[in-house]
């Protein structure tokens, strides 16, 4: 033939159009396993291309062998038409019966073999001649004379019953779906029982000779093909979309974060990668390329914060929970920078490890602003006991110089007296008394001054548990954090508020506080343990407990910290424990201490229960 | 001139015991001491006018002793007044030292410098 044949052209380019269809379809199945539609899709459109070959291949036949050949190849391409039917509808719609989609494949592989078993193939016992036809204006070759096969209405009931499940699965998307899914079950249920009927009509009428035009299946089927492929493509143009949007959230997070001057990170924890944004890596002067390796991460952060930084990311990963660490980071010549990371723990998934997700924050102007602010508040706490302290020492010398002075005259009395001849012994013995009454006076007066100290109180208020304890967690956390001690506290659920000076209360816990963080000094860095813990007391009333890993008590000295003056530091007046003491009795609690298991010391402070009735 | 047998001595503090412990040492030291416990019990005693000497807490029950002070300087009182007290507190020595006192004590000071403090201001002065 001279000119391009018509009939080959059109072939030919749906073919190939299907097939890059299908293979674009096969890279999207690579890219992402999940998608098995997509290698359905790709197997009907083999199935397609091959069938549309065959077609081709009978329509040029120019004998009867050649063009019972043909038909003979044309089985395996429609099986694996059905194949890629069946797959696609059971992945795309998922409402495909199994048996059924097992029984119809089966059935077309039956056929196949029984094809390749009989001759000249399934449909056709004897091809006696065949014939040409204009189609498209150029000679095709059909079938003129011919003996069908008995058992050739197998085939029409393969492809009925691929009819059927695909309608089937159509119909129950339809009765279970939303709007999507049921738009998706009349494409593909309506185009392919269309295709199916008309494919099998025609092929029928074709083969009992009542019409004399080649067989033709690859037209029809353009119809379901079509489908499939839009509902294919409107995947890839949601993905598309999805990309788009996904990147215009990235991009508004990104800008977001950049304005609040927060970095964005990930840690995977099994493999201990990191993901970071560029924020975060400048935060942690971390070059572009250096991301990725936590271990570069963690050099970067101070050495004695590396190992309490790891334990919450690690325990946040575990307990699924949210993480927050304060830690420093080494910032070469210049003073450490202190660095504040929050982060939530994601699950795994199927596809991905447990993460833990955040951001990260360089607070160390806030810090310095924070810790002057901290600093302000101690000397008032501070000033607030030196007050107290004077206060208490005048009042102090004055009542006590009563009658320590008259003592003192007394004796200088007697002194004089006995320098005499004839000393006045009654008046010595007057004297001794004297002296012994004002010596039991004196003692009166620390007792009074004693009681004077538990006296002391301001209004009493409902005070919040939790929120004391957070107020003194705030008053030291800068604190402890330079000193690298580990401030946990635990809360129970449910506490009562207690009843009293909040001020003196928190001034009670806070000197505890203090005192914990003193007796933890000389342990190692990442050693230093101190715990606020609040739980229920007896009869409905409050501990609040304050534990360190120190040295803990000297035995026998459980009772001699408390007494006004004792101290064992170098500075201070020894009334911390005294006043915290008779703070506590002021609030009819009680301040008691003894060593813990674990070497250290924990001070409990008792706050009673409020009382049913007002006093 | 003839200086009398006697020279008395007031001693003024709300503290009884000390009262007695201070009256027993002027007394050994050959003084007459004479106690009260308040200022407003010396004001009303008779004797008032003929005390030589009058040591006096600046804290006392109802008037203070500074205030007594300053009342007796009203009436024209020549007596020495010398403090002894229990606080230390340099305002009440300022307002004491301008009130003009003959000395300023704490309690607990020992009994030489008191007795001294006492032996100058019952001195005759010189040159009447």
């Amino acid at each position: 033939m001279g000119k391009l044949s018509l009939v080959t052209v059109l072939w030919s380019t749906v073919a190939a159009a299907t097939l890059l269809l299908g293979f674009l379809h096969l890279l999207r199945w690579m890219a992402d396993r999940r998608a098995r539609a997509d290698l359905a899709f790709m197997v009907t459109a083999l199935g397609f291309a091959g069938v549309a070959f065959t077609e081709l291949w009978a329509m040029h036949a120019t004998t009867p062998e050649e063009w019972g050949l043909a038909v003979r190849w044309c089985h395996p391409p429609i099986f694996l038409l059905t194949v890629g039917i069946v797959a696609f509808v059971h992945f795309h719609l998922g409402t495909g019966r199994a048996w059924l989609a097992w029984t119809t494949v089966g059935a077309r592989g039956v056929i196949l073999v029984w094809n390749f078993v009989a001759w000249p193939n399934f449909n056709f016992e004897r091809i006696d001649s065949i014939a040409s036809l204009s189609f498209l204006g150029e000679p095709v070759t059909v079938v003129a004379a011919a003996v069908t096969s008995r058992w050739q209405f197998l085939g029409t009931i393969a492809s009925l019953l691929l009819a059927i499940y695909v309608l089937d699965a159509s119909v129950r998307l339809w009765r279970t779906g939303g709007r999507e899914q049921r738009d998706r079950a009349a494409l593909i249920g309506g185009s392919m029982l269309l295709f199916v009927l008309v494919a099998s009509a025609y092929a029928q009428l074709v083969i009992f000779g009542l019409m004399r035009v080649p067989i033709l299946i690859t037209p029809p089927f353009l119809l379901p093909l079509g489908a499939m492929c839009f509902e294919m493509s409107r995947d890839l143009l949601r993905v598309g979309r999805l990309t788009r949007e996904l990147r215009d959230n990235q991009r508004r997070l990104e800008m977001a974060a950049g304005a609040a001057e927060l970095g964005l990170w990930e840690w995977d924890g099994r493999a201990n990668r990191v993901w970071a944004t560029h924020q975060a890596r400048a935060i942690f002067n971390l070059a572009e390329e250096d991301q990725g390796d936590f271990r570069h991460w963690l050099e970067r952060v101070h050495p004695d914060d590396r190992a309490r930084l790891v334990q919450e990311m690690r325990r946040a990963l575990d307990s699924g929970d949210e993480c927050a660490v304060e830690f420093r980071i080494l910032a070469g010549g210049a003073a450490p920078r202190i660095v504040l990371a929050r982060g939530r723990a994601e699950p795994a998934g199927p596809e991905q490890p447990a993460q833990v997700r955040g951001v990260l924050r360089d607070i160390t102007a806030q810090r310095s602003a924070q810790d002057e602010t901290q600093e302000l508040r101690r000397e008032l706490a501070h000033s607030g006991r030196v007050w107290l302290l004077s206060q208490l020492t005048s009042s102090l010398a004055h009542e006590i110089s009563q009658p320590l002075g008259a003592i003192l005259r007394n004796a200088e009395a007697a002194g004089m007296m006995l320098e005499t001849a004839q000393p006045d012994h009654e008046e010595l013995k007057a004297i001794v008394a004297d002296i012994l009454r004002d010596d039991r006076r004196a003692r009166e007066v620390i007792d009074r001054l004693r009681s004077m100290l538990k006296r002391r109180a301001g209004e009493h208020t409902p005070v919040p548990v939790d929120g004391l304890l957070q107020d003194v967690l705030a008053l030291v956390g800068a604190d402890a954090a330079s000193r690298g001690v580990w401030i946990e506290h635990v809360a129970s659920p449910h506490l009562p508020p207690v009843p009293g000076d909040r001020v003196a209360l928190t001034q009670v816990l806070l000197n505890l506080a203090l005192n914990a963080m003193d007796a933890v000094a000389d342990r190692p860095a990442d050693q230093r343990r101190v715990l606020l813990k609040a739980e229920t007391g007896r009869e409905g009333g409050v501990d609040l407990c304050v534990s360190d890993n120190g040295q803990g008590i000297p035995a026998g000295l459980e009772r001699r910290i408390f007494e006004p003056f004792y101290t064992t530091k170098s500075s201070g007046m020894g009334l911390g424990l005294a006043i915290s003491r008779g703070i506590a009795e002021s609030h009819g609690g009680t301040l008691t201490c003894e060593n813990n298991g674990q070497g250290g010391a924990v001070f409990r402070l008792f706050l009673p229960a409020p009382r049913e009735t007002s006093p | 001139m003839h200086m009398p047998r006697r020279t008395y001595i007031a001693i003024i503090d709300d503290d009884e015991s000390l009262c007695r412990s201070l009256a027993r040492l002027l007394h050994q030291a050959g003084y007459q001491p004479v106690t009260f416990v308040s200022a407003e019990d010396f004001l009303a005693d008779p004797l008032r006018p003929h005390f030589q000497c009058l040591l006096v807490d600046v804290q006392l029950g109802g008037m203070s002793g500074i205030e007594l002070h300053k009342q007796l300087n009203l009436v024209g009182n020549r007596a020495p007044v010398i403090y002894i007290t229990a606080f230390d507190d340099p305002r009440a020595q300022a307002e004491a030292t301008q009130a003009g006192c003959a000395g300023f004590f704490r309690k607990t000071d020992g009994a030489p410098e008191i007795l001294s403090a006492i032996r100058h201001a019952v001195a005759p002065s010189p040159a009447g």
